[in-house]
């Protein structure tokens, strides 16, 4: 956490609108990303980053230290997530429309473009285990707490989920290896 | 350490959660093994790539303005609820004082009424007692205070602050 995040988070709580303002302006990515990330449905997504903001708002003033503030909003965030996934489990067909436009390190893009998909190809729950360790930064303990599940269970789902990331991501550099545009 | 067993630990070992007593065992093993060691760097790289892959979702176009005003509309909602209920928790709370004092209130608004009503007995009197275009401006101008007033009421209670009202 930067100084200037503290201070944002400082002025939010001391119920400054404009400093609210920057407030999310400056994690709106991050927290659509995570929502994106589980979810897998821009639309929910949006909205869930919406309500995401609106609990912050209401909550913040209750954190008593501040320095506890990088796990308070990681752990609110993957409560949010995890709920709207339990209340609303997504469909299997569910569209993640990716963009498909590759501004810049096309092949890069088309690396990142292809994990998403196999992301999306994950059961829920390997999904939901992935994303708490890989992109939250959980501890297996920790995943086993928010999901209420066993810790082999944790290391199970783990396992297998990169299993299969590593299966996509070996038929793609195969695919890439065998095309006539890597012969040189 | 058997390959076998070494590739079902690196998942673990890769994520610092593997219990001590293997770590020495599991390294030793990654040392002399470069398929072993090649599935390592392989997780390792899995991990960057995964972080790359959510990092590269980019919010649509004004979210954050969307979020910004959607977040000021509901708090001042929250605000109108809260305002309510308070109002009809203190309402509730004072009632009994009220129907105690009624007598009093009771007496003032008869004081209120008698009062008004001498005063407006004696603003006629002298409208009617005046030459008439002065009884007829001072009517009229009476008509537009009053105008006036009600209009700055009525903003007022459509919750537009003062500052804007009289401006």
């Amino acid at each position: 956490m930067t100084d200037k995040d503290l201070e944002i988070v400082l002025r939010c709580r001391s119920g400054n609108q404009e400093a609210f303002t920057d407030f999310v302006l400056h994690y709106t990515p991050y927290v659509y990303r995570t929502a994106v990330a589980f979810l897998h449905d821009r639309v929910e997504a949006e909205d869930l980053t919406q309500e995401i903001f609106l609990k912050v708002h209401r909550s913040l003033s209750q954190l008593h230290d501040i320095r506890a503030f990088p796990a308070w909003f990681k752990r609110l965030i993957t409560n949010a997530c995890l709920d709207q996934l339990k209340k609303k489990p997504p469909l299997p067909t569910a569209e993640l429309n990716l963009d498909r436009a590759a501004p810049t390190g096309a092949e890069q893009w088309e690396t990142r473009l292809i994990l998403r998909e196999a992301l999306a190809e994950l059961s829920l729950e390997q999904r939901q285990v992935l994303l708490l360790r890989e992109w939250q930064g959980y501890e297996y303990r920790e995943i086993a707490e928010l999901m209420g599940i066993p810790l082999g269970t944790v290391k199970s789902r783990l396992f297998s989920a990169r299993a299969h990331l590593k299966n996509v991501l070996e038929e793609e550099t195969d695919v890439r290896s065998s095309s006539p545009g890597h012969d040189c | 350490m058997e390959c076998r067993e070494c590739l079902g630990l690196i998942s673990e070992y890769v994520d610092d959660e593997l219990p001590e007593e293997w770590v020495s065992d599991l390294e030793n093993h990654l040392e002399g093994c470069p398929a072993c060691r090649a599935s390592e760097r392989e997780l390792r790289d899995l991990r960057r790539e995964i972080r790359g892959a959510v990092e590269s979702l980019v919010p649509p176009r004004g979210l954050e303005e969307r979020i910004i005003s959607s977040l000021w509309v509901s708090e001042r909602k929250v605000r109108q609820v809260r305002t309510v209920w308070t109002a009809l928790l203190l309402t509730s709370l004072f009632c009994p004082f009220f129907l105690l004092l009624s007598p009093i209130f009771a007496m003032f608004l008869n004081l209120a009424y008698v009062s008004t009503e001498a005063l407006w007995r004696t603003g006629f009197t002298l409208l009617e007692s005046a030459p008439a275009p002065l009884s007829l401006s001072l009517g009229v101008a009476g008509l537009l205070v009053m105008g006036l007033g009600g209009y700055l009421v009525r903003r007022l209670l459509r919750d537009i602050p003062a500052n804007e009202v009289f401006s």
